[in-house]
């Protein structure tokens, strides 16, 4: 396949020109345009004077420093030709030595604007523009906005022209990767590139251009956000084994939460979505299958065509209007495969994974014009585009240091000094590169020079952080020549509001308008309320937003203060409560609110997941640890009947299991580190199980109920709180009870997961923990002692509870194993009053509705840190100041451990 | 310059010696900017042989410092009467090289990106690209390495049983930074080879003091005992025998007694920790994990640059190996660059001295080794304060500058100059006088080399009087509770600074400016920290008293509630499982739901915006809510059914202009920040939204990521960053940020805080001086790791009393030492260092108020002591502006306004300036073409095909021709046709002469041969005008005119399939055309024409349309 460029086209030219018969009919031919030639269109344009009548239009003035590129190029590469001096009509607005009349074209007005960054550069710009259509009767036509690049701009101008309903027809072109069509393509291949990953297939089934009716019946719609939430359920993170798990539930409903059973409780998903989502996972999988892992150009493209045909909707778009681009869209991937099939010309084989790269990166080269819909208007180009184009007024855009001139380098591959060697001794007309400078000033003088009456030049003084820019070097000569006034456009929003000509009322769209009078604390209530769509929403939120940020030392209905709950209350009444849940109040009341009464959580990312986190790895230690004791129980090791089990054996092997279940419907990260962690999880649990046998051996203990869901009540006349508090029902599920027939005695064990380096205050005095409600399980356990006396094997009225039990499985902390106890007597004893204080302040909290923030350490690892406003300052401020909401609560959690009878923690650090 | 100066002469040869290297070691404010102005001037001016621009090289610190410098000498160079040289040089600023270090570096791959394995076209990467590539490589790597098939199982268990994944990762992350050098044997690196001579030096020199400290302590107790293990064992180490002598070796340094003086105790705690560390040096463990690193450290950096971007470092380090390892292209740029300056030569990264040195050395030598290059005399000018040497953490090195400078520009011959500027242009006598004496306490009196200059004082310019209070002050706070620490201190030292210079300095105390009196403003005063962390409360304290403020380089952007709430609503609209988000948009001003209300919803199972119809059944209260939350619900529906389709560039846009943040951001308490603020996530978002990777999702995600992780990013700012220019605001920044800056009136606060710096667990470091590379990951050491850490920490030492001389010079008029009382002054803490310096004993100040003046030096101080309160007194200081309705809201104007604006867009658009007679046709008959669906693509691309090659025949046909010769030109022209078409080429040609033989039998084609052809294929563009607009250009091709008896006809050639029926059906179109050409005909040839005709090649029809 031959390929041309434009090189090849004028030299092929060059073979015809003398005989054509077409040049031969012309009079005289006219040349304009024309001082970036190369040696081969100049060899073309040298035969054509040579044979044909021919007049040259050229930029030049003779001696004016400004038109030195010019000048130089006709000396070096034209002058030969013509028998005179060129006339020259014109004048310059840079004068060189004896040039000092006619800076501008006479009724040429100049000024200089500076701003901080584009987006005010562009605003200035149009809002400038709505005053010379308005009230000086320019027609948008007549108005050219002209930068040196568009580059910084294609984003900005359209917006900013839009929001100032300016009409403009523009060269801006975007990349085609920018659409969400395009996109889509891409996504499409690159799912088989990733594996299906399980972000990107959710991702690409929520693109509204994808055709899912193929797969999904007519009669549904896809619902891509259940999808969502099934997969990071089932923990899907890549490969199709893991889709495969969408195959349990095809028939019935997937739970979204488990609990340690692994029983499934809880809101479910339909086994319906489950279904349409596996058929178009599946149909995706299949239709991708037979795309190679390595194949020619040819064949990818073909590949990626059909693949766009079969899953990409051109007809689709939400919007009005928008079928017709993406059709156009299309289009161009079409246009961008074909480009890519000519690559076969250089390498046939590829693998998929550069093919995909191919495809991405001409995505991303292939550009769409911008103004693909519009047509009239405001001109807008780059410095290139606008050679001879003439305006009435025009904007130069960016006249900064590096962009107009802009920054040009050496060639490295052919340096200037060759150049200069090439073009000046052997007369091949090669540019230097750093000669450019001069090109950029000639660039810069025509385009000066082409605004018939008003020019004004723009330049940033700082970017948009507020760094600041040097400005070109071109406005100190024009400020030297013309003595052009600078308008200095402030970057603050008031002060642009308060004294900026540009900024005057009648050119403030209805939100800018709304803006400036909120900023001035003037309420435009039939602005908000007519005047535009967002305003009804502003008006809705003022009386809020004077409450959020009030000033009062109170807080309110929008700081957590909801007054009593009645509903809640009664529900918790009657599912009970649970102490874990309960201390979450004394962590942080907004937190309990959010978690508790709002039962919010966070969504899970299984593709971030690239180990365990520590909490999964102690729901997996405690399960294991409860199900091995339960096995040996089962299997009489405790009452020794089966004394020849091995209970390390037995616990190796439910860890096995219990590891593997986990694994099946969880992320667990990468396998290695996986096994890592089960083997380090084992042997903690091996160390922590041979002492607590040991010592179960040793003082006459045998475990006899395993995660017992009990109840319990606050002894409400003993306790002397309230009634309505004490009425509560207290749940909790004990992970372990031991019983000890010689003692007539229980003692209630619960497993604590511990990855932390070292224990802190309240992982050893449990008394403490408890009296500041940050450690609620022990005594609220102890709210069960009557339901447990009954459940024990020799249980009699006589039965005493020996206390309860923290058993740490700390791999870090030394030794590994640590225990630390509540007394069993604390509902009767000397801490009694300390622990029903802050058991009361919790439940009186939760009663009358007060969930306000208490920021603190714990928040870093907060699942609500963006929805409590904890950075908020006047939330805050209020949050600290509202003494008599707060100072109690504050005084709770910085309670002292009280004295007890007995001696709270054994085995202790110090 | 005023001649006055008594460094007058220094300023001069400085500015002027062209023979001679020449150091200049210019104290804060003493004008090197200016003396580096002199210099390029005299370079390019007044030199016997003028240099051109392209000849120097002057390299600043930071871009906007190049700029300053750049903007100055381009102001002096235009003031200067016409002259030849001074207009060249302006000429050729544009090409000049006086940048930073990095776009110098970047300048030179440019040049040779070949020799430097880059890429020609690669772009800087300020460090995002590589963050986001580095990830992606270290997931791929760990999937290989940590997948079912671990090639390297047992490396990574012992791996992770000593460092975590993440330490892993940011020690892969050291290695892949490109200064440091992965060339050299890592075996070397890791000691496996013996020691560094360097390394078994300094262990001795380190048991040699231990020995003296022992000595000097006579008494035998546990440190004592310590040490002379620690002093036996090092040298024995020195020595490579590493075995342990004794058993009392991890044993924790007892604290502080009597008989040792702090900082021997520190001192000798130091030692015994190094020798502890030494002892604890397990390569074995250590190697294999470096193995294992260093091989992808090495791949990802290969990479990296195939991406086409090259990091900060990656520039230096390949601009040095260049110069390093290409003589000829040395041998060239020495030629080509003929001066070098360099200012903050203090700062400048070591591996930058390395490529200075090689530029700078003389001309016919190019040795590989930077120790051993001699210098061009007379072409390297340096400009720099050891004294401010403050960017250790950037590495700069003052041992490399010390050898830099004395050993190679000092100590060559001829020898280099070294200059002192002391003449400070910036700060008032009485300041100076205080300040020296305070330095000459702080600094040695001889530089101890390596570690810290001396001090030299600094030279007032002028005596003129101060005012009142200005003057050094130390105002030291006493909270109101006993044993406050830090922090709480911290708050009540902020509290008490708010309070005193809204009630007591703005607008009522005075100071100089320009020579005359002024009241003091907010513009004059600049807050300044040691490190950012301590800012926020002080900011909070002087907002409450509604004190105008300007951060610079806090970092709290993404903790802004406003900028919380607008990443709120874009999760919730794009993700409506996200109840999270949702219940944090309701919460907002936006949503401005009470909290009672949203747990309503929350209990009937409302939270979901996709609800619009409300369910029956709901009691009053849900009700009620329902109906409050609808107009939000249906704004979150219409944002999700919106956003997946537009191109993410205007994802926010759309957010804006759909939910009014940014009124409502005006409306709340920091009205114009928070409405700066979230136009600025704006920005942030398009930005990224630019990667063409990213979705929608993924933009959430990532801006999720942000407001959770809240990675450092500024507010955004209110000011600008124009010199000296405080634009009505209190500056709150760090010490560094203010380096090279200057303010009326300086307040150092927080001084009572600490530096608290945690060791870090991973370092990889390469020590220039001495090569040796420095590895540590969590326990596990290298010997130079050992050595290294020492060495940088020692160096961290002595940088902060240079940081504070940074930070004590700032101020012009007044310099405010403000602290609070702790229980315990932390000994690393400003305070202890001020303590030390102006000799105030801590201790012995009283509970009370009170002020004593202290003579320091020939000038004196005050000190005040001030009770502060901890909890402040109110939550807002700020009076709540009276909140009005607007009188004159005249809505209606405003909607007629934009009405009519919008309504004359629409228009325009609709009517392009440039018509054709296709696009008429939609517009006039809306015909709208029926688009090709994809299944029959190939066939209409193939039918319209054969209509061009038709046209283009017919183009170059001379009708007078031999009709017989139509056929073989269409046989020509068919055989170019495009290689896409080839396996339709049989058909198309066959098609093509089916029209044209039916063309020829007809009768219009014999008319034609009688004809005069007037043109073929003729362009015309004439001024039209529609309804719409006055001023558009009709263009169009007409395929043909002809005269025939004297009468012009025109005609176009169809060669579409068509009925008779069809051709009545579009004959309004048809007719526009004909209109359209013949007007156009009329008005070029002057000629009315007698008719238009559509000539329909497949019948050979006619259908004429009379004019
Ligand atoms: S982030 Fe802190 S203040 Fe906010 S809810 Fe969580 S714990 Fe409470």
């Amino acid at each position: 396949e031959q390929r041309f460029d434009r090189d090849d086209l004028a030299s092929e030219a060059e073979t015809y020109a003398v005989r054509s018969a077409f040049l031969q009919r012309q009079s005289r031919i006219l040349y304009y345009g024309f001082y970036d030639v190369t040696q081969v269109q100049l060899d073309l344009f040298h035969t054509v004077v040579r044979h044909y009548p021919t007049t040259l239009f050229f930029p030049m003035v003779k001696g004016n420093p400004a038109y030195g590129f010019a000048e130089r190029f006709f000396e070096r590469h034209l002058f030969g030709l013509v028998g005179q001096a060129p006339q020259s009509p014109g004048t310059a607005i840079f004068p060189g030595p004896g040039h000092d009349d006619g800076l501008l074209r006479s009724g040429q007005s100049c000024r200089m604007l500076s701003m901080s960054g584009p987006v005010d550069e562009l605003t200035v710009v149009a809002k400038d523009i709505l005053t010379l259509v308005e009230e000086r009767g320019y027609g948008f036509e007549d108005i050219g906005v002209v930068a040196r690049t568009l580059t910084g701009y294609t984003t900005l101008l359209p917006r900013i022209f839009d929001q100032h309903a300016i009409p403009f027809t523009s060269t801006m072109t975007r990349p085609l990767s920018e659409f969400p069509l395009a996109k889509a393509c891409i996504q499409l291949l690159d799912l088989r590139v990733s594996g299906f990953r399980r972000d990107r297939v959710i991702e690409l089934l929520s693109s509204p251009f994808l055709r899912l009716s193929p797969v999904c019946p007519s009669n549904v719609t896809p619902r891509h956000n259940v999808w969502d939430v099934a997969t990071r359920r089932l923990g899907i993170i890549k490969g199709m084994d893991e889709w495969t798990r969408l195959t349990r539930y095809l028939k019935k409903d997937l739970p979204l939460r488990d609990d340690d059973d692994g029983e499934l409780v809880g809101p479910r998903i339909s086994c319906e979505h489950i279904q349409h989502l596996w058929t178009a996972v599946s149909a995706l999988a299949s239709s991708l299958q037979s795309v190679p892992d390595s194949g020619t150009w040819e064949d990818y493209s073909e590949h990626v065509q059909r693949l766009c045909d079969e899953w990409l909707d051109g007809h689709a778009g939400g919007l009005d209007g928008q079928a017709d681009d993406s059709h156009q869209l299309l289009e161009s991937v079409a246009q961008a495969l074909v480009e890519l099939r000519r690559l076969s010309a250089i390498h046939r084989e590829v693998t998929l994974v550069d093919f995909t790269a191919a495809f991405h990166r001409i995505m991303e080269e292939t550009l769409v014009p911008i103004t693909s819909s519009r047509a009239g208007g405001v001109q807008v180009f780059d410095a290139m585009a606008a050679r001879g184009v003439a305006f009435r007024a025009l904007y130069i855009l960016g006249l900064n240091e590096k962009v107009f001139p802009r920054h040009i380098r050496e060639d490295a591959f052919l340096r200037d000094r060759t150049r200069r060697f090439l073009e000046v001794d052997l007369g091949f007309k090669i540019q230097e590169k750093l000669a450019g400078y001069d090109e950029e000033k000639l660039l810069f003088t025509l385009l000066c020079r082409s605004a018939r009456e008003q020019l004004t030049l723009l330049y940033q003084r700082t970017d948009e952080a507020g760094r600041s820019l040097l400005p070109s070097g071109y406005l100190a000569e024009v400020q030297r020549t013309v003595g052009a006034g600078e308008q200095v456009v402030p970057r603050r929003l008031t002060v642009k509001f308060e004294n900026t000509p540009q900024y005057h009322l009648d050119r403030l769209t209805p939100s800018e308008m709304a803006t400036k009078f909120l900023l001035m604390r003037r309420v435009p209530r039939r602005l908000l309320e007519e005047g535009y769509e967002a305003g009804r929403v502003v008006a809705r939120g003022l009386p809020a937003l004077s409450s959020l940020d009030g000033t009062e030392q109170r807080l309110g209905a929008y700081d957590g203060i909801t007054g009593p709950l009645e509903s809640a209350w009664q529900t918790m009444q009657l599912s009970g409560a649970s102490p874990t849940a309960l201390q979450e109040y004394a962590t942080c009341p907004f937190r309990y609110f959010a978690k508790q009464v709002l039962r919010l959580r966070p969504l899970t990312v299984p593709e971030s997941i690239d180990q365990i986190g520590p909490a999964e790895l102690g729901t997996l230690a405690h399960s294991i640890l409860r199900r091995c004791l339960q096995a040996l129980s089962t299997e009489g090791y405790f009452s020794h009947v089966a004394p020849s089990i091995d209970p390390l054996d037995r616990l190796e092997q439910v860890a096995q299991a219990e590891f593997e279940r986990f694994a099946g419907s969880h992320p667990v990260g990468y396998p290695l580190v996986w096994r890592l962690h089960q083997e380090r999880l084992l042997t903690v649990l091996r160390d922590a199980l041979r002492e607590d046998l040991a010592e179960m051996a040793r003082e006459g203990w045998e475990p006899v109920l395993f995660e017992e869901e009990m109840h319990g009540r606050l002894n409400a006349p003993l306790s002397g709180m309230p009634a309505e508090l004490a009425e509560i029902l207290i749940t909790g599920r004990l992970d372990r009870v031991d019983w000890s027939r010689s003692q007539n005695a229980y003692r209630i064990i619960d497993y604590k997961f511990k990855t932390s380096r070292n224990p802190d205050t309240l992982d050893k005095n449990l008394l403490m923990g408890a009296a500041r409600a940050t450690r609620l399980q022990p005594p609220l356990y102890l709210t069960m002692t009557e339901a447990l006396r009954t459940r024990m094997p020799g249980g009699s009225t006589e039965t005493t509870c020996h206390g309860v039990w923290f058993y740490y499985l700390a791999p870090a902390w030394d030794p590994s194993l640590r225990q630390a106890s509540f007394p069993g007597n604390a509902w009767s004893s000397s801490i009694t009053p300390s622990i029903l204080q802050a058991v009361t302040h919790v439940l009186n909290g939760i009663h009358s509705g007060r969930f306000f923030i208490y920021a603190s350490g714990s928040c870093d690892r907060c699942d609500y840190r963006l929805l409590c406003r904890k950075s908020h300052q006047p939330t805050v401020w209020r949050a600290r100041l509202d003494h008599a909401l707060v100072s109690p609560y504050r005084a709770l959690r910085s309670a002292p451990s009280p004295k007890a009878d007995t001696s709270p923690v054994t085995g202790s650090t110090e | 310059m005023s001649t006055t100066l008594s460094d007058s002469p220094a300023r001069e040869r400085a500015a002027t010696a062209g023979d001679r290297n020449i150091v200049v070691t210019a104290g804060a404010g003493t004008g090197k900017t200016t003396l580096l102005v002199n210099r390029l001037l005299h370079l390019l001016l007044h030199r016997a042989e003028p240099l051109a621009v392209g000849d120097i090289v002057a390299l600043t610190f930071t871009n906007k410092a190049a700029d300053e410098m750049k903007l100055r000498l381009r102001t002096r160079l235009n003031e200067l009467p016409a002259n030849d040289l001074a207009a060249k040089a302006l000429h050729e600023l544009e090409k000049s090289q006086i940048g930073t270090i990095h776009s110098f570096a970047a300048h030179l791959l440019r040049l040779y990106p070949i020799e430097s394995r880059v890429d020609p076209g690669f772009q800087q990467d300020e460090g995002r690209q590589f963050d986001e590539f580095f990830q992606q490589e270290w997931a791929v790597w760990l999937d290989q390495e940590l997948g079912s098939a671990a090639a390297h199982e047992e490396i990574w268990r012992a791996a992770l049983s000593s460092v975590t994944l993440e330490e892993l990762q940011e020690l892969a992350r050291g290695f892949v930074g490109e200064l440091i050098p992965l060339d050299e044997d890592l075996d070397v690196q890791l000691g496996l080879n013996g020691m560094s001579p360097s390394i078994s030096d300094w262990l001795l020199r380190q048991a040699h003091i231990a020995m003296e400290l022992r000595q000097s302590h006579p008494k035998i107790n546990t440190l004592e005992r310590l040490l002379e293990d620690a002093a036996t064992y090092l040298e024995r180490a020195a020595r490579q025998d590493r075995c342990i002598v004794s058993g009392s070796w991890d044993r924790e340094v007892p604290p502080l007694t009597k008989q040792w003086s702090r900082d021997d105790h520190e001192q000798a705690k130091r030692i015994v920790r190094v020798a502890q560390a030494v002892a604890t040096v397990r390569l074995d463990l250590l190697q294999p994990i470096v193995q294992l690193i260093v091989p992808f450290a090495r791949e990802c950096r290969r990479r990296f640059v195939h991406t086409g971007y090259i990091s900060f470092d990656g520039l230096v380090a390949r601009a040095r190996n260049l110069l390093r390892d290409h003589p000829l292209i040395r041998r060239e740029l020495k030629r080509q660059f003929r001066s070098i300056l360099v200012d903050e030569f203090q700062d400048t990264d070591p591996a930058q001295y390395e490529m200075i040195l090689y530029l700078a050395e003389a001309p016919d030598a190019e040795v590989s080794d930077w120790r051993k290059i001699t210098l061009e005399p007379g072409k390297l000018f340096i400009v720099g304060d050891p004294k401010q040497s403050i960017y250790a953490f950037r590495r700069a090195d003052m041992e490399a500058y010390d050898t830099v400078v004395e050993d190679h520009i000092l100590a060559q011959a001829p020898p280099g100059e070294c200059h002192t500027l002391q003449t400070n242009f910036r700060s008032h006598a009485g300041l100076l006088t205080c300040i020296n004496a305070f330095f000459s306490r702080i600094f040695p009196e001889q530089a101890i080399k390596g570690i810290q200059p001396r001090h030299d004082p600094l030279l007032s310019r002028d005596h003129q009087a101060s005012l009142p209070g200005e003057e050094v002050e130390i105002r030291l706070v006493r909270p109101d509770v006993t044993d406050a620490d830090a922090e709480t201190a911290g708050r009540a030292e902020a509290e008490e600074l708010a309070r005193w210079l809204s009630e007591e300095v703005f607008n009522r105390e005075e100071m100089y400016e320009h020579g005359v009196p002024v009241k003091i403003k907010p513009a004059h005063v600049a807050i300044l920290f040691r490190t950012l962390t301590d800012m926020r409360d002080y900011l909070e304290a002087l907002r409450r008293y509604q004190i105008p403020c300007l951060t610079e380089g806090e970092k709290h952007f993404y903790e802004r509630q406003e900028v919380i709430d607008a990443i709120n609503l874009l999760r919730a609209a794009v993700d409506a499982h996200d109840r999270l988000a949702l219940v944090g948009m309701l919460r907002s001003s936006l949503g401005a739901m009470p909290d009672v209300q949203i747990e309503t919803l929350s209990r009937h199972h409302l939270l979901d915006y996709r609800i619009a119809r409300m369910p029956d059944s709901l009691d009053p209260q849900a009700q009620t809510a329902y109906h409050a939350v609808q107009p939000i619900y249906a704004l979150l529906r219409d944002l999700s059914s919106e956003l997946p389709g537009l191109p993410l560039t205007e994802v926010m846009d759309t957010l804006l202009s759909k939910a009014p943040l940014l009124e409502l951001a005006a409306a709340s308490i920091d009205g114009e920040q928070a409405v700066a603020n979230v136009l600025k996530l704006r920005d942030l978002a398009v930005q990224l939204a630019k990667q063409s990777v990213l979705t929608l999702r993924g933009l959430v995600a990532e801006l999720t990521r942000r407001v959770l992780d809240v990675p450092d990013e500024a507010e955004s700012s209110l000011a600008e960053d124009l010199d000296g220019d405080g634009q009505g605001f209190v500056r709150l920044l760090s010490i560094h940020k203010a380096k090279g800056l200057e303010f009326p009136v300086v307040i150092l606060a927080g001084l009572q805080r600490g530096t608290n710096r945690v060791p870090s667990r991973i370092m990889v470091h390469h020590d220039w001086s001495t090569g040796i590379v420095g590895i540590k990951a969590g326990e596990l050491q290298t010997l130079g790791g050992v050595y290294v850490t020492a060495k940088l920490e020692e160096r961290r030492r002595a940088e902060q009393s240079r940081v504070l001389y940074v930070a004590m010079t700032r101020a012009k008029r007044r310099l405010i030492l403000s602290a609070g009382i702790t229980r315990h002054i932390a000994p690393d803490s400003f305070l202890a260092m001020v303590a030390q310096g102006f000799g105030i004993d801590l201790d012995s100040l009283g509970a009370d108020a009170q002020t004593t003046r202290l003579p320091i030096g020939s000038g004196t101080i005050v000190l005040k002591v001030i009770p502060g309160k901890t909890v402040p007194l109110h939550a807002n200081r700020r009076e709540r502006a009276e909140w009005q309705d607007l009188e004159h809201d005249d809505v209606a104007v405003v909607r007629a306004r934009w009405g009519e604006r919008f309504r004359r867009q629409q228009e325009i658009s609709r009517c392009p300036p440039l018509l054709s007679p296709t696009f008429l046709k939609g517009t006039k008959s809306r015909i709208v073409t029926v688009r090709r669906s994809r299944s029959d693509g190939p066939r209409s691309e193939v039918a319209s095909l054969i209509g061009t090659l038709a046209h283009r025949i017919l183009e170059q046909w001379d009708f007078a021709d031999d009709p017989t010769k139509l056929i073989d030109l269409a046989e020509i022209m068919c055989a170019a046709i495009d290689a896409k078409y080839i396996h339709e080429y049989n058909s198309i040609r066959s098609s093509v002469k089916e029209i044209l033989e039916v063309f020829i039998k007809s009768e219009i084609f014999q008319i034609l041969r009688e004809a005069i052809i007037v043109g073929r294929e003729v362009p015309f563009a004439i001024p039209w005008s529609t309804s719409e607009s006055q001023h558009s250009v009709m263009e169009g091709i007409i395929d043909l005119v002809y005269r025939l008896n004297g009468d012009i006809w025109v005609a176009d050639y169809k060669t579409d399939h068509i009925t008779g029926e069809e051709i009545g059906d579009r004959a309004e179109e048809y007719q526009l055309q004909a209109q359209i050409y013949t007007e156009a005909v009329s008005k070029c040839l002057g000629v009315r024409p007698k008719g238009f005709q559509f000539i329909f090649l497949r019948t050979g029809t006619v259908v004429p349309v009379l004019s």
